[in-house]
């Protein structure tokens, strides 16, 4: 009885470690999905939810596919639920926003702060994430997020194909699309 | 383009994204950590098998009532019988006393 209740503690210990390693990126992931905080937020924790809850028993290398899974999938969610209230708001006259992945960037978030007494290095860096964020902001949501599962989040091709729920083949074909994009967007000198 | 300029194109782009994740300011934080928290407390508190079991049985005796209430036979009429015999009469013979008025109009 004591080995389990102590088994128990050090799954959950291994749990918030597993989570509070992944949880910026994933909140990021989110942010340049949605292109909004709350939602973000909101996403991310019911991700993390619903992988405690329902996920928290599978071995440890299962986490991270599992998690984005989950997280991608409510995204996707997201984009479904933002699209029918575009296309209502557009019949209604007022919709600016009716594209899926054209959801409005608070510019507030992207711009860089010039009054702070940073170095030109800080400055270009800066820089460099304002039009990498709008790069990547641009590329469609299957693309964004093979790109950065695969390249960010380290997943190998199963595994992402695993969270975003297709083909290793649709995983290979997305992210390659990726990063000719980016390369388009970015330019060869950049940052 | 090649394979070794796609990576370190790739690589850059990771440690840029790096960087940004570092910069998510302390409110953020504390609402992530909020929400891994709130998930932890979530996974840790017993699980309710006796719910669904619960739920089925509600969903049982409700469909049993109404299952009951539909096989019920109709209310004996036996409470008034001259009145219900009258009324099923005229109901039987509904033809004979149309026929009847029009009959009686016409003459």
């Amino acid at each position: 009885m004591h080995r389990l209740k102590e088994s128990t503690l050090e799954r959950a210990h291994a749990l918030d470690r597993f989570l509070a390693g992944i949880e910026r990126r994933a909140f990021r992931m989110a942010e340049f999905a949605t292109g909004n905080r709350d939602d973000a937020l909101d996403l991310v924790q019911e991700a993390m939810m619903k992988l405690a809850t329902s996920y928290g028993h599978r071995s440890e290398q299962e986490w991270a596919p599992l998690f984005h899974r989950i997280l991608h999938s409510r995204i996707n969610d997201w984009h479904r639920r933002s699209r029918v209230r575009n296309r209502f708001r557009a019949w209604l006259g007022g919709g600016k926003h009716a594209d899926e992945g054209d959801a409005p960037v608070d510019p507030m978030q992207t711009a860089v702060d010039r009054r702070q007494p940073d170095s030109v290095r800080q400055l270009q860096q800066a820089d460099a994430m304002t039009t990498l964020h709008a790069g990547l902001r641009s590329l469609p949501l299957r693309q964004q997020q093979a790109f950065l599962l695969r390249s960010w989040e380290g997943l190998d091709v199963a595994d992402t194909a695993l969270a975003m729920g297709c083909s290793e083949g649709s995983v290979k074909t997305h992210y390659s699309r990726a990063v000719h994009r980016l390369r388009d967007l970015l330019g060869e000198h950049w940052p | 383009m090649s394979t070794d300029t796609n990576k370190a194109f790739v690589e850059k782009i990771r440690q840029q994204l790096e960087q940004h994740a570092g910069t998510v300011d302390d409110a953020t934080t504390a609402r992530l950590a909020a929400a891994r928290k709130g998930a932890l407390a979530r996974q840790a508190r017993p699980a309710r098998h006796w719910l669904p079991l619960t739920g089925l049985a509600a969903a049982a005796a409700v469909l049993l009532a109404v299952l009951l209430v539909h096989q019920t036979p109709a209310p004996d009429r036996g409470w008034d019988p001259l009145l219900a015999q009258d009324d099923i009469d005229l109901i039987e013979e509904l033809d004979f006393y149309a026929w009847l008025e029009a009959t009686q109009s016409n003459s």
